[in-house]
């Protein structure tokens, strides 16, 4: 994506001649409803802008939403620029009032004639400074002006009223800015997007300009047709500045750190954030890993748990009977709290059946060392044995895996996990307990990969 | 056309003894009737009725694009009202259309003559009669309402007289289509000479203040002036819009007689925008018993901007009434029904009525006092060096009614209005008559055109008019063309 700044434009005075045609015309433009006190149209006397306006692009994102186009922060200034207006005014409000109010209830007035006066405003030394956000999408150019600094000497030809309009002109600044320009922009530049291919030289107003020269690339509507048209080359230059996003940080390589862009979770990290998710099996298998480090446990045994029961006990230590049940309870108590967080005063359900079978109680206080201890340090140890089958589990991609985190401002870990605990805990066969509200239908609550609504170009 | 409800509240003015002529408001009514008389814009028709003594009420039909109307009702506890009023079939054409006005100089006159005791046995009947009405005040109030459909506006008056000085009167409108609601109060409150009124309006909260003085002089030097049937009146008045701080005040000066030889008033104002720097003079004779001419010369000391304007009326008679000649010492009027109708215009009450008859004083000399001979020549020869004079002061005041007698007594059937304004370039045109008991306007409004950018801002003026669009006017070469035009119908019982 490129972009021209024509200078030219602005060498010349016909710039200023378009301003002042166009500026005119908007004041007395017959849709605005005439004030009465004015009495004559607005003439616009003198524009000019002795300096090219400057224009200095701060930062520039191409691709940040799915139908907007580019996204920016510019910074706008122009220096020693005049303008000159002038108009008839009526001076005998009175007799505006007379003139609103019906006859009935108006007093007559003797003498009370109508008084004009010309009445010429000049504004030099037009001095602004602007931090711009400008968003560039399908139909119009968005703006919005956040830091205007405008100054300029005011002088009416009326002095006693110099004062007056002054302050009032410099009160009513920031509705313009904040609201008049932003939508005045927005609508010349949807007629210029689709006016565009007729009359490409026409420009709307000053500010409008700095937007052609911000998207003088031609071809700026992208539409579902137009990437047909796009050669291969630019795809391929534009996948590879997207992935060097990625790329070029040796973030995501670091461990103990689950994104190397803040806000984003990819997805070679999910098995880590998975990981630190309070689940029995992250529990027990690292316990239990521990504890059976001598045995002969194959990795693939470790993983596919981790994969795919994650709430489930481990078969050793069900066999062993290492568990108990109030690190059980505590897990799930931490889950429901997760998915709990709006209200913390719901306690969650549980369905107690008491057995009369005797259990030997797990050894307690190996638990509590390791239900604190549940460190990124045993995690690690995990990993080694699980590198080698994250890609597998990945191109499978389990029906249960279809979790979607969305990307958020801060990294944000998924507070909304709801856990249905099937609680008919039969201990001689305990049922897998089930992921349910993972795949919540709340849409606010839908977590995305990054890239899943748009796939990343480097598949 | 006055409107019937205009006609009630002048009549419900005359029952309760209350002026209008000093109000500041009216100071310049009769340059302004003659020339920025209103003109219908629509098809008009109103049907006007007295369903009781006390209560009136009135419907309105207008056609423009659509029919709209009005009701209006009014309820007063005035008493007397029905003397006042007539309907459309009796009602003199002069006093049923805003005409030049004719003033009384000496409103006051009575009361404040009282005192010397030096009045004559007319002035002191009228005189008791307004003592006695002073006395046994009573409250009258006036309440009026009108609603206007399909728009559904709402209009309504209030006017109570508080005491026999004070009046206090409240308007109001409400518009639930324009999300509009004004009222406005007036307090009035006259005292020997001026009249001075406090006005508040909730419209842009408007505060007001005007005051109207009559310069009158004391009654004896009436009796030494030669032309004493004059008026001199100056008002004021002082505005501010608190919302918008917009400031407003004027003066203006009266000055109304009689031409000494033919008996016929004239007026003369003088009126002063110091804000604005308008100043506006105008001088309106009624130069025949049929017709009335008024000139006003608007003036502005800080654009140099003027206008010029000019309007006249021309009365067409049925037939002149035969009234007896006798107007010397007993002043007559022609019939007392008639004065009641309208005193404003029927006889002037003028200021040497109270000069004491030639006669009587004769007859009070001789009768009553008895003076040495010497004396007596003295008293002679300066009662005939005066009576010279005071004779000569009767031939006027003779002259004057008259002439007076001569328009009140006349049938007129129709009149003609015309008006125009250079610097506007507008002729308005009005003609009123009655027709068969119905009470007829009809007019229109001439635009003389050079530009069509002139024709654009008259006709943004005054939207209400049936106008040519501004299109045919470029196309076309006609220089003249009405901005508006309608007839109106009046018909009351």
């Amino acid at each position: 994506m490129s972009f021209r700044f024509n200078e030219d434009v602005f060498g010349d005075n016909s710039f200023n001649e378009r301003i002042r045609e166009k500026l005119s015309t908007a004041l007395n433009s017959p849709s605005k409803k005439k004030l009465d006190i004015l009495k004559s149209g607005i003439t616009v006397q003198k524009v000019d802008f002795p300096t090219i306006p400057q224009l200095e692009i701060l930062d520039l994102d191409i691709i940040t939403q799915p139908k907007s186009l580019a996204k920016g922060i510019c910074k706008i200034s122009c220096k020693d620029a005049m303008l000159r207006i002038q108009t008839v005014i009526e001076s005998n409000l009175l007799l505006i009032n007379e003139q609103d109010t019906p006859s009935f209830t108006m007093p007559r007035l003797i003498n009370n004639g109508s008084f004009t006066i010309p009445i010429t405003m000049t504004f030099s030394a037009i001095e602004l400074e602007a931090i711009t956000n400008i968003f560039v999408k399908n139909p119009g150019i968005g703006i919005s002006f956040n830091d205007v600094d405008l100054d300029f000497k005011f002088d009416c030809s009326i002095k006693i009223l110099q004062s007056t309009i002054e302050r009032r002109l410099k009160e009513s600044m920031h509705v313009v800015f904040k609201d008049v320009l932003p939508s005045l922009i927005f609508n010349t530049s949807q007629n210029w997007f689709t006016s565009r291919g007729e009359n490409t030289s026409t420009i709307p107003s000053k500010k409008e300009h700095h937007h052609q020269q911000t998207t003088m690339s031609r071809n700026v509507i992208l539409d579902g047709s137009d990437f047909q048209e796009l050669s291969p080359i630019n795809m391929l230059r534009l996948s590879s500045i997207v992935s060097s996003r990625s790329t070029l940080s040796l973030h995501s390589t670091v461990m103990n750190s689950l994104s190397a862009i803040p806000g984003c979770l990819e997805r070679q990290n999910l098995y880590r954030f998975i990981s630190r998710m309070p689940s029995l099996n992250n529990y027990y298998s690292s316990q239990s890993f521990a504890q059976t480090k001598s045995t002969n446990v194959s990795p693939k045994q470790l993983v596919k748990p981790f994969y795919c029961s994650h709430n489930l006990l481990p078969k050793a230590v069900l066999d062993s009977s290492q568990y108990d049940l109030t690190t059980i309870t505590k897990i799930q108590s931490r889950l429901f709290d997760r998915s709990n967080s709006n209200d913390d005063n719901a306690k969650p359900r549980r369905r107690k059946i008491k057995c009369k079978k005797t259990r030997t109680p797990p050894h307690e206080q190996s638990q509590e060392e390791e239900a604190v201890g549940d460190t990124t340090a045993i995690e690690t140890v995990t990993l080694t044995p699980v590198s080698t089958s994250v890609h597998e589990i990945e191109e499978q991609s389990p029906p249960y895996l279809k979790t979607t985190v969305s990307i958020r401002d801060k990294y944000v870990i998924p507070e909304k996990i709801s856990l249905n605990f099937d609680t008919k805990k039969d201990p001689s066969k305990m049922r897998p307990l089930n992921f349910i509200g993972l795949n919540s239908q709340d849409s606010s609550n839908n977590w995305k990969w990054g890239m899943e609504e748009s796939p990343p170009p480097y598949h | 056309m006055l409107p019937y409800m205009d006609q009630v509240l002048r009549a419900f003015y005359q029952s309760t003894h209350w002026s209008t002529q000093n109000s500041y408001e009216d100071i310049t009514a009769t340059s302004r009737t003659l020339l920025d008389f209103q003109i219908p814009s629509a098809i008009h028709l109103q049907i006007s009725n007295r369903s009781t003594p006390n209560t009136f009420n009135s419907l309105d039909f207008s056609t423009r694009l659509r029919i709209n109307g009005s009701l209006s009702y009014l309820y007063s506890d005035a008493q007397q009202l029905d003397n006042f009023m007539r309907n459309s079939t009796d009602i003199p054409l002069q006093d049923a259309t805003e005409t030049y006005r004719q003033l009384q100089p000496n409103l006051n006159f009575y009361s404040s003559n009282s005192a010397n005791g030096l009045n004559t046995d007319e002035s002191l009947l009228e005189n008791n009669k307004k003592l006695s009405h002073d006395l046994k005040f009573a409250k009258k109030s006036l309440y009026y309402g009108r609603m206007y459909y399909p728009s559904s506006d709402l209009e309504a008056m209030i006017i109570k007289r508080l005491n026999p000085q004070t009046q206090l009167m409240i308007k109001g409108v409400s518009s639930f289509k324009e999300n509009l609601n004004v009222l406005t109060c007036y307090f009035q409150k006259y005292s020997h000479r001026n009249l001075q009124e406090w006005i508040f309006s909730t419209s842009d909260l408007l505060c007001g203040y005007r005051i109207l003085h009559n310069f009158l002089t004391t009654p004896s030097k009436f009796n030494t002036s030669l032309y004493n049937n004059s008026s001199l009146s100056l008002g004021a008045e002082f505005w501010l819009g608190l919302v918008s701080l917009s400031p407003g005040c004027s003066t203006t000066l009266r000055y109304y007689t009689h031409s000494t030889n033919t008996g016929r008033p004239l007026t003369l104002t003088l009126s002063w925008n110091p804000l604005f720097g308008h100043i506006s003079s105008t001088y309106s004779a009624k130069t025949g018993t049929n017709s009335t001419f008024c000139a006003k010369y608007d003036f502005n000391l800080y654009s140099i901007e003027s206008n010029l304007s000019f309007g006249c009326e021309f009365w067409q008679k049925k037939h002149h009434m035969a009234i007896n000649g006798n107007n010397n010492d007993k002043l007559e009027p022609v019939s007392h029904e008639l004065v009641d109708v309208n005193p404003n215009k029927k006889t002037t009450k003028l200021l040497h009525e109270s000069v004491p008859n030639l006669k009587s004083i004769d007859d009070d000399h001789d009768s009553s006092l008895d003076i040495p001979d010497h004396k007596q020549k003295l008293l002679n020869d300066l009662t005939y060096a005066f009576s010279s004079s005071l004779r000569k002061i009767d031939e006027e005041r003779s002259t004057i009614e008259k002439f007076d007698n001569k328009i009140n007594s006349s049938i007129f059937t129709s009149v003609w209005k015309l008006s125009t304004s250079l610097r506007d370039k507008t002729l308005k045109l009005l003609w009123e008559g009655k027709w068969r008991g119905f009470l007829i306007s009809a007019g229109t409004e001439l635009v003389f055109t050079k530009s069509s950018q002139r024709t654009l801002s008259n006709d943004e003026k005054n939207d209400d008019a049936i106008s040519i669009s501004a299109v045919d006017v470029e196309n076309s070469n006609i220089p003249v063309f009405p901005t508006k035009f309608g007839i109106q119908f009046q018909y009351s019982t």
